[in-house]
């Protein structure tokens, strides 16, 4: 082979643009995880070595991990449990299960915590925390596992069954494989919630990092000790990612032939028909029932000269808008990195697009840290408890979030259709606007809302970084709810649930179309 | 109208060699079929001719103007030429009128759409989207898309591959009506060797990297370079035999034969190439026909295709007869055959 063989003539135009911007988003994404080590290293090694190494730090380890593992062994159980019996089974009302099971994601895990401590002072510490994040957050496992039993080849069951396997074994062998990567996906998504949690935490008096973080932050002002703990929570959440991501490379899901839908006959619930449907009223009771139940109850409890109509007018705007601008600004991120891993082959595009998988790891709170650190040592303060930089905390966090939503769009449209309309003489700007942002568009929708949603329920950065004066409904609901003000705090939980439960809907009938190949769990 | 003209071609994959100096002309105004095996490389070319890759190596030139090589690569958007793809690729979120007015200029978006929607047989269907189109209506609209800017080359690739068996022979024979009456250079990829036989004035073959053969289609049939390649483009039998002059001396008897090219020399080993029609089997009566045993009989309604192992049983070659309508013989019982026309033959190497 001659030199000259070697040699590529010219090269098809890189993606200079997509390139540059998707470097920018990038960057952006990364910023919180440089401030936080900027932050740790100017508070000096030794001081943070000191600061990690001690009993205090041991007891919070302690608390996290056996509450992390424990809500998330029975998130598992339960969200398979639930999505089995809504996919699988002749369960009668189906389809209005299929909807109840899911609403509870739609309530904030501090609302939920509020719920119940307020009418019970026996639900606290770690049993309470075990009860509350179960029934909080359990639809994190059952969301993919049941789009994964939805879309696996019923034919496996039958061959099984006719190569002698029993139900049960059929089950345990060849229906729990098909849902392996969707149990472990939602796993991942229930550990890291458990991780970042603080809300419920606090309602509940359980000390885990992020009550602890909070604290020295918010009251003793330390920041080498915050920044510290951050360390140690990002690594914890480092170690999640890491082990998801090598569970689910160790095993490779293939389905031969065409993908072609075929529904598999459901199995007979027979007499275990009863027990099945008592079991998911209690659950969706325990979810659902009791948080809104909780609240109604004390909104109607209290004498209405309290409820100021004014304010909580004004918190839903501050909340829907900030929502809103941080909703959109994400997506916007999104786009680019999603268009330039999926479009355009290179390994170098593929690792800028894994880089933001880190945010995954910094939860709400330390990203908040880190910002507002940025604000006062780099912006001269003139950031710090501005609109903007909670709106770009926001971005920053549900990033991961919007480019699930936006890659699965993307992904589904075909290339082909991008490169016939140039072959029909359109530049490429032209491409992106006629072709390519109308078919991804309802992924455009669905990241929009999947970023809403998770800002209007969010409570840890936002009491960070609110504007000075204002108040969310998170923030409004905090504050009396912290004064044990249970009437005037009930009103506020309601609106945050009516507002998220929209959202939360279109969503689930976005996913529900998606073949399952588009939506693995996080990416 | 314009002669597509590829020279010395060369794409890699990763390290895969997918075109190597691939040379072809396709003259101008022709429909000629690129046919080749699947993953063979057919799509590779037409992307490359389409501008969506750039070759490693090698031009490519549209009715004279280089488009690829000598430090140049026109883009897609600039190339004139028009690109069906398998599924026909509409867009989705347009209507039929939309996608076929796409490649026009804003203010020409209004008229020409539904004489172009006449001309490929959908007058009237501008209104609809494309999920609310047969396939072969898909097809036919993606012509037009790709015939509204008056392209100089349209590219298929193998855009009746998808249909039903029954309405395919319809769209294709339309689609090839239409692309004449544009006259445009016309280049079809496929892997179906009937499909390219029937549609195509001239058939390519891509093998290895490079066009083995191009040739109008009873030449491809009647003249393979090779046994491979007679394989390829029909069912074929290759056997042994040895040439006399122009007499071939084979299992089946002293055939006329002609040389592909040059003759090589007399007293030689040639390999023979005998179509399945050319070979005939009736109940043996005594003379002096070869003889063998049917091993196979595979029905197909129009004909009858036998696989016959001539003698000695077990030992001698297995040939392949086709004959029309339904065989009157069984497997096992045992036959005379007769082959008649003249067969090609090619001096023998490891031609298979």
């Amino acid at each position: 082979m001659s030199v000259a063989e070697l040699v590529p003539a010219a090269r098809a135009s890189r993606p200079w643009t997509l390139l540059a911007l998707s470097t920018a988003v990038a960057v952006v994404l990364l910023l919180p995880l440089v401030f936080l080590l900027l932050q740790a290293h100017g508070a000096g090694t030794a001081t943070i070595a000191h600061l990690i190494f001690r009993s205090l730090t041991a007891t919070l380890l302690w608390n996290t991990v056996r509450l992390t593992v424990v809500v998330t062994l029975l998130c598992a159980l339960i969200g398979t449990a639930a999505a089995w019996l809504v996919e699988r089974t002749d369960l009668p009302g189906r389809r209005v299960w299929a909807v109840l099971v899911v609403v509870p994601l739609a309530i904030p895990d501090f609302v939920v915590s509020f719920g119940w401590s307020s009418i019970s002072g026996r639900v606290e510490g770690f049993r309470g925390a075990v009860l509350v994040m179960t029934l909080a957050v359990y639809p994190l496992v059952y969301l993919p596992v049941a789009a994964s039993f939805r879309n696996a080849d019923p034919g496996q069951e039958e061959v099984a069954r006719s190569l002698g396997l029993g139900r049960a074994a059929t089950f345990w062998r060849v229906t729990l494989r098909q849902a392996r990567t969707a149990i472990l996906g939602g796993c991942l998504l229930v550990a890291l919630v458990l991780l970042a949690e603080y809300g419920a935490f606090e309602i509940l008096g359980y000390q885990t990092f992020t009550t602890e973080i909070f604290t020295e932050f918010n009251v003793s002002f330390n920041v080498p000790a915050a920044s510290a703990l951050s360390l140690v929570l990002v690594a914890l959440s480092l170690l999640v990612l890491g082990g998801e991501t090598t569970a689910r490379h160790a095993q490779r899901v293939s389905r031969s032939g065409a993908l072609a839908q075929r529904v598999g006959s459901r199995h007979r619930l027979g007499r275990a028909r009863l027990p099945a449907l008592g079991c998911l009223t209690a659950l969706i009771g325990l979810a659902l029932g009791v948080p809104v139940g909780s609240a109604t109850y004390w909104m109607l409890e209290a004498t209405h000269a309290y409820l100021t109509g004014a304010s909580l007018l004004e918190a839903t705007w501050h909340t829907a808008l900030y929502s809103g601008v941080a909703a959109a600004l994400s997506t916007l991120m999104a786009l680019p990195i999603a268009l330039l891993s999926i479009r355009h082959r290179g390994s170098a595009y593929q690792l800028l697009e894994r880089s933001t998988y880190l945010v995954l790891a910094m939860p709400g709170l330390v990203i908040a840290l880190a910002l507002s650190y940025f604000a006062e040592r780099y912006a001269g303060g003139f950031l710090y408890q501005s609109a903007p930089l909670l709106v770009i905390a926001y971005a920053i966090l549900f990033f991961p979030l919007a480019l699930v939503g936006v890659r699965a769009s993307v992904a589904q449209a075909p290339p082909e259709l991008e490169e016939i309309a140039r072959s029909l003489g359109q530049r490429r700007p032209s491409v992106l606007w006629r072709v390519t942002l109308p078919l991804v568009a309802p992924g455009l929708a669905a990241a929009f809302c999947l970023v809403f949603l998770s800002a209007v329920t969010e409570l840890t950065a936002t009491l960070i970084l609110v504007p000075t004066g204002v108040q969310t409904l998170a923030t409004q609901f905090w504050a009396y709810q912290q004064n044990l003000a249970y009437g005037q705090a009930a009103p506020f939980a309601l609106a945050i649930i009516a507002i998220a439960v929209v959202p939360s809907i279109v969503l689930g009938r976005f996913f529900d179309r998606l073949p399952a190949r588009a939506t693995p769990a996080t990416r | 109208m314009s002669e597509l003209v590829l020279t010395d071609l060369h794409k890699r994959f990763g390290g895969q060699a997918v075109l190597s100096g691939l040379d072809l002309t396709v003259p101008a105004g022709s429909f000629t079929a690129l046919l080749g095996a699947s993953g063979v490389g057919k799509t590779t070319l037409l992307r490359l001719l389409a501008g969506f890759e750039t070759p490693d190596r090698g031009t490519i030139a549209i009715g004279g103007r280089t488009v690829d090589g000598e430090g140049t690569h026109v883009r897609p958007e600039q190339r004139q030429i028009g690109y069906v793809p398998q599924e026909g690729s509409l867009f989705p979120h347009l209507s039929v009128a939309a996608n076929v007015a796409f490649g026009l200029p804003r203010p020409a978006r209004r008229h020409g759409v539904e004489d172009l929607l006449e001309r490929v047989g959908l007058e009237g269907l501008g209104g609809r989207y494309p999920h609310q189109l047969s396939g072969g209506q898909q097809q036919r609209v993606a012509l037009a898309r790709a015939l509204a800017v008056r392209p100089e080359v349209v590219l298929l690739d193998e855009p009746f591959a998808s249909l039903d068996a029954n309405l395919r022979e319809g769209v294709r024979e339309e689609a090839r009506r239409i692309l004449r009456a544009a006259g445009t250079t016309t280049l079809l990829v496929t892997h179906q060797q009937d499909e390219a036989l029937a549609i195509a004035d001239l058939v390519a073959v891509l093998r290895d990297g490079t066009i083995v053969q191009h040739a109008a289609p009873h030449e491809l049939y009647a003249e393979p370079v090779d046994g491979e390649l007679a394989c390829f483009v029909g069912d074929a039998n290759l056997i042994d035999g040895v040439i006399d002059d122009s007499v071939v001396d084979t299992p089946l008897g002293k055939l006329p034969a002609r040389w592909h090219g040059e003759p090589v020399g007399a007293q030689c080993q040639v390999t023979v190439l005998i179509r399945p029609e050319q070979i005939a089997v009736h109940t043996p009566n005594g003379d002096a026909a070869p003889l063998g045993r049917v091993i196979r009989c595979g029905y197909h309604g129009h004909d009858t295709v036998l696989h016959v192992q001539l003698t000695p049983d077990n030992e001698g070659p297995v040939v392949i007869v086709r004959t029309l309508g339904q065989a009157t013989v069984a497997p096992g019982e045992r036959v005379s055959l007769t082959a008649h026309g003249s067969v090609l033959v090619w001096p023998r190497r490891a031609a298979r």
